[in-house]
């Protein structure tokens, strides 16, 4: 008979718990965002409309690409209505794979060009830079990196120089716009240069900061959001802006990007996310969440740890970047997987 | 009659015994939820090999050698320290008396299920600690994200389970055994020449799941930032999304793993073969003094494992009110972890006891099960997500997006655990009981209520709490398939670890292991002290 009890009552618990509450009006929502700074945003939007969000995060490892073969894995069965990326090739790529819809926000004409898709199929805003972080306890003023070459260069010892997996997000995206500016061969021979220096590949630009921050590492490439997380932690550390010279193309910014998925179960919830998203208010959001200093729609100098400085970003469509992705991908993983 | 005779069609009553068509029906169910994934990667694996003749060049490269070679090295040294330490530590515990040592066995036991994440944490903190003050004294910080850090975690998050099973086999050892060694060698002599041989199944099984449980997760690897080769599989699937390349990659470790699993799976048999002894063997001796010094270091290392992490988190989840904050803050996933991990114990434990049932089988049946059973223990993480994928990845059909996908992961990844635990339990029954019922068989239902479900309670609560613990920490299947809205709190940890929000970390990994040792110390509980039918003799 006490037997029978403790069924009864552990069969309970597990029905109780299976029978969760009905739920309101949902939005899936895949995100590549960090979670940590993605979530306050999306609960912020369930709190102003009463929409439950139900999300998916990425792992730092694999970033973006997890997520985004997930989302073509399921094209004949979707299961989110949004992709909001904190890059912009893989939306590119979800684009050219059909997996996107056409949409129309409201604040779409505050978008400049360069960072929208001319079909209406995917929206930049919030961006952030690729920077070289430098420890500046081991590192002289006079000696900082100012350039990509200058990672080729002896003065700065290999096995001090750190970079995230140039196969996953933002830092595919770096890889992608030096094949785009230097060309494939001289791209390829950069990256080999880099790898049989010796160089650090480590597992995401978090980790490239920690590194760099706590001495390991001396220099070490990352965006601004973990560059500036290391500032405000104060670590002994500089940002340095790539590329700024005269002579040279500019630093690259990789937007925020999202768009709405082909036959997303929630289609009207989906349109109010966007449109949220959208909006100088989010961009704000993730500018005092230290993620990101670039703002896009509100053409407002950076912002956050960058104080006020005017970047020059780098002279590419974000189109003729992402039509390097792939052979820089196939050449990337020659060097970096075998 | 017979009582399953009103649940079979008559069709195939008249070709098939009521135990036939139960063996029968067991093994589909088991094929589906267990095995299917397996089959479904090998499908993708065959059409992918079919389609592309060159598909598997490149896939082994000097860099993946090496990878696999250190990811070997690296469940070796898990295994091998973990061993050390373990044979240490319970040859002092051993001399404990009275009932404390045999409750100290079950203490340990208990502390097995706790996640790996928890120790992580705890001894990157500390070692963050360390640093710091090793700074200011001019010391350049060590790396902590590197092999050693991570096989000393590793070792620290596993010592209870090898520590248990070590201490359990000193246990089991025949009194008549060490009184006659005793007779005629030292105590140092006999415990070398006749304990450690008599314990030996017990070391191989602790050394062998030390071994797999390494090897098959990446949970820790990952945090460390050391690249083995589990995560490998995983990091291929992400980038190519190609099961069958994947599965292809994941060859060489399950290549290792299966072996191991088999020879653990073999060893465990002898350990559930074995009758409790009838004289207990209450050893009082000095040892050596060396061996001596080697043994307090052991238990200053065990106090070490629970004290480190119970500090750590102590300190850093912050006063009450910020800890209540934080566990709020994750109450979605608290909510969806135990729903899953509750649903998997409910749907577990009926898989476990038909499982349990084929392995109980003479013959080519039990063999097959158990290589089954090894089949399921060895195989990596992230190749049951993988698999689950391909399996229900349909369209029309209501499995993938949904909350089966993590509940269908945490089965094939835990049930073989649970069906251990059962088969235990069904050892420890007096047959007479039972063949008491099938003289006075009084219906199915009456039976199963009044004679098996009361036998079998210990082990079927034991098996799930265990699955319930196992299930809290599971990261590399559930990762892959969990539905939107619905991350679990291992998952949350892992994303928070990386981003350093210590406060928020500490207060849910305590969180977390409040709850794995109250588990742990619920399955020690049912299967020590819920005993309505132990086996009087051997």
């Amino acid at each position: 008979m006490k037997n029978c009890c403790l069924l009864f009552i552990f069969s309970s618990i597990v029905l109780i718990c299976a029978c969760a509450p009905g739920s309101t009006e949902q939005v899936v929502i895949y995100t590549s965002v960090d979670q940590i700074f993605s979530e306050p945003v999306l609960d912020e939007f369930t709190r102003q409309t009463g929409i439950q969000v139900l999300a998916v995060y990425d792992v730092e490892a694999t970033k973006t690409t997890g997520l985004v073969n997930r989302l073509i894995a399921e094209i004949p069965n979707p299961q989110a209505d949004l992709f909001w990326s904190s890059e912009f090739a893989q939306m590119l790529l979800l684009k050219e794979k059909g997996v996107l819809t056409t949409a129309n926000p409201a604040q779409v004409s505050a978008i400049p060009p360069a960072y929208r898709d001319p079909q209406s199929q995917w929206f930049g805003f919030a961006g952030r830079a690729r920077v070289i972080l430098v420890n500046t306890q081991f590192v002289p003023d006079d000696q900082y990196p100012k350039t990509y070459a200058d990672l080729l260069d002896s003065r700065f010892p290999a096995e001090k120089i750190g970079i995230a997996n140039p196969l996953f997000g933002t830092t595919s995206n770096e890889a992608a716009a030096l094949y785009a500016w230097l060309g494939s061969e001289s791209a390829s021979d950069f990256y080999t240069h880099l790898r049989s220096r010796g160089v650090q590949v480590l597992d995401g630009n978090s980790v490239v900061r920690d590194q760099v921050a706590s001495g390991q590492l001396w220099y070490g490439l990352t965006d601004t959001d973990d560059a500036c997380g290391a500032v405000a932690n104060g670590a002994p550390v500089r940002l340095i802006f790539p590329e700024q010279g005269a002579a040279h193309p500019g630093t690259l910014i990789i937007p925020n990007t999202v768009g709405l998925i082909k036959g997303g179960p929630n289609p009207e919830a989906a349109a109010r996310l966007l449109d949220y998203l959208l909006s100088p208010a989010v961009e704000q959001m993730l500018a005092d969440a230290d993620f990101t200093h670039v703002p896009i729609l509100s053409n407002t100098p950076t912002t956050g740890c960058l104080g006020q400085q005017e970047i020059r970003g780098m002279d590419f469509e974000l189109g003729e970047i992402y039509r390097w992705l792939e052979p820089a991908q196939t050449d990337l993983r020659k060097i970096f997987l075998q | 009659m017979s009582r399953f005779s009103g649940l079979i069609p008559p069709i195939l009553h008249r070709h098939l015994s009521p135990c036939q068509f139960r063996g029968i029906a067991g093994g589909l169910a088991l094929a589906v939820v267990l095995l299917a994934p397996l089959g479904g990667l090998i499908w993708q694996t065959a059409v992918f090999l079919i389609s592309d003749g060159q598909a598997a060049r490149g896939l082994l490269n000097e860099r993946t050698v090496r990878l696999w070679l250190q990811s070997i090295a690296y469940g070796a040294a898990v295994a091998l320290g973990g061993v050390l330490l373990a044979v240490l530590a319970a040859s002092a515990l051993w001399q404990i008396p009275g009932h404390a040592q045999q409750r100290l066995r079950w203490f340990f036991l208990a502390l097995a299920p706790l996640p790996s994440g928890l120790h992580a944490l705890a001894w990157i903190s500390a070692a963050g600690w360390v640093g710091t003050l090793a700074q200011t004294a001019g010391i350049q910080q060590l790396s902590y994200r590197d092999w050693g850090w991570l096989i000393w975690v590793q070792i620290m998050a596993l010592a209870p389970l090898a520590v248990g099973l070590a201490l359990l086999g000193l246990q089991r050892l025949p009194g008549e055994l060490w009184d006659a060694a005793r007779l005629i060698s030292s105590p140092w002599k006999a415990f070398w020449r006749i304990a450690i041989p008599q314990s030996t199944p017990y070391l191989l099984a602790a050394g062998g799941l030390l071994f797999l449980l390494s090897l098959t997760d990446f949970y820790l690897p990952a945090t460390f930032q050391v690249n083995v080769y589990a995560f490998e599989v995983f990091t291929e699937f992400s980038a190519s999304n190609n099961p069958g390349r994947t599965f292809l990659i994941s060859l060489p470790i399950c290549a290792v793993t299966l072996p191991v699993a088999l020879f653990t799976g073999r060893q465990l048999r002898r350990i559930l073969a074995a009758s409790t002894p009838r004289q207990k063997v209450q050893p009082h001796f000095l040892w050596p003094v060396g061996w001596e010094l080697l043994q307090k270091s052991a238990l200053f290392i065990l106090l070490l494992q629970v004290g480190v992490p119970v500090v750590v988190l102590l300190l850093t989840a912050g006063p009450p009110l910020a800890f209540l904050q934080s566990v709020a803050s994750a109450g979605r996933e608290l909510f969806i972890t135990s729903q899953i991990s509750l649903l998997a114990a409910f749907a577990g434990l009926p898989l476990a006891l038909l499982a349990a049932d084929f392995l109980e089988m003479k013959g080519p049946i039990a063999s097959v099960s158990w290589v089954t059973l090894a089949v399921l223990m060895a195989l990596p993480a992230s190749l049951t997500g993988i698999g689950l994928i391909v399996v229900w990845n349909r369209p029309g059909w209501p499995v993938y997006g949904t909350l089966l996908m993590p509940l269908l992961a945490l089965l094939v990844r835990w049930t073989p655990y649970a069906v251990i635990v059962l088969v235990a339990q069904k050892r420890r029954i007096d047959p007479g009981l039972l063949e008491a019922e099938r003289v006075f068989h009084t219906g199915w239902l009456k039976s199963w209520l009044h004679v098996h479900l009361p036998l079998l309670s210990p082990g079927l609560l034991a098996s799930a709490f265990l699955i319930i613990a196992l299930s809290m920490g599971e990261l590399g299947a559930t990762l892959l398939v969990l539905p939107p809205g619905m991350e679990t709190l291992a998952i949350r940890l892992y994303n928070y670890l990386h981003y350093g929000a210590a406060q928020t970390v500490s207060a849910l990994s305590l969180l977390t292991a409040l709850a794995g040792v109250s588990l742990g110390l619920a399955v020690v509980w049912c299967f020590e002290f819920i005993s309505p039918a132990r086996k009087s003799k051997p």
